[in-house]
């Protein structure tokens, strides 16, 4: 079992540089399927492979024990982009 | 799909005493409880080896229900699957680790079923190694659009295998698929030779895409439809 708190603590400590990061238990408190997101230019120019195995190597040793993973890697541009996307979706639909 | 006759959902206290104490072999018991929903997941997989390992016994026990059960193997949380033979326990898994109750099965009821049984230390011979390695990139390569997932392309077993498997004939795409679920070694094996620790995994010509993640990604973006060889785009 994993909490939100320690996978955000390895994140923060072997990734760094988090511009934003969201982390949802979506095991029904279980600890062992989780969602996401990480805003950081630390995913600048990674293939997203790349930038995903990024997060599996900082989560090291705890990965074993989550039996699910979505991820959501965004650089602080690509995060910009959508949240100005979704601004003006939300603005049309009115 | 019908039950096996090896498994039963247990009415009485006495159905599990008198089996156990009748038979020298390994049981399987699985504790459940409605209020946990992670025991979907367990039971699916339980009902899977049941029909693989026909001849142990399964039971399946409402946890609550059969508190001096309960208390007698320690069940501290659902769903805990238990393999007993006679009053020893030879394994206990917590949680909805499928991966652990597919292997534990396997160790202490393969031999009784003729189904390979508690894996030969042989594993670590390095021949052993390079003859798995060339078994999954002979697999990997089996179609220039691989997917391995969990449960059947008509019939997955997991969420994300399911969405990948929808996102992959949403795009009219062509592609070979293997089961997970069938085969331990593949399982553990490939998440070593790939370096990635999860299922479902695209590959196309031999190559590791990623995820479901990355394939949403990819399709949102368009990159995925250009990376699919002509031969397996269908018209």
């Amino acid at each position: 079992m994993v909490t939100a708190d320690e996978i955000e603590s390895l994140i923060q400590t072997n990734i760094g540089d988090i511009h934003k990061i969201q982390i949802e238990d979506v095991s029904g408190g279980c600890g062992s399927m989780f969602n996401v997101m990480i805003v950081s230019d630390k995913f600048k120019g990674l293939m997203r492979l790349k930038q995903h195995k990024l997060v599996h190597q900082a989560l090291g040793d705890k990965m074993k024990e989550l039996h699910a993973l979505t991820l959501k890697l965004y650089t602080e541009e690509q995060y910009q982009k959508t949240v100005s996307e979704s601004a003006e979706a939300a603005d049309k639909s009115q | 799909m019908s039950a096996s006759k090896n498994i039963v959902q247990i009415k009485e206290e006495k159905e599990l005493r008198s089996t156990l104490e009748e038979t020298s072999q390994a049981a399987v018991l699985y504790f459940w409880a409605s209020w946990a929903e992670q025991c979907k997941q367990v039971e699916s997989v339980v009902d899977d080896l049941a029909t693989k390992y026909s001849k142990t016994q399964f039971f399946k026990i409402e946890a609550e229900e059969f508190e001096e059960i309960s208390d007698a193997y320690e069940i501290n949380a659902v769903p805990t699957v238990i393999i007993a033979k006679k009053a020893k326990i030879l394994a206990r898994v917590e949680g909805a680790n499928v991966a652990e109750v597919v292997s534990q099965v396997a160790s202490n009821c393969g031999a009784a079923n003729g189904v390979g049984g508690k894996q030969p230390s042989a594993d670590t011979k390095p021949e052993f190694k390079q003859d798995l390695n060339t078994r999954l990139k002979g697999l990997i390569e089996r179609a220039p659009v691989m997917v391995f997932i969990k449960g059947t392309a008509a019939q997955p077993r997991c969420g994300f295998s399911r969405k990948i498997v929808g996102m992959l004939n949403e795009q009219n795409i062509k592609y070979g698929f293997f089961d997970i679920l069938t085969d331990e070694q593949v399982r553990q094996g490939l998440k070593e030779y790939s370096d990635w620790p999860t299922y479902p995994q695209l590959y196309i010509k031999g190559e590791l895409v990623g995820g479901v993640d990355i394939v949403s990604e990819m399709i949102a973006s368009g990159e995925l439809t250009e990376m699919i060889p002509e031969g397996s785009l269908a018209k």
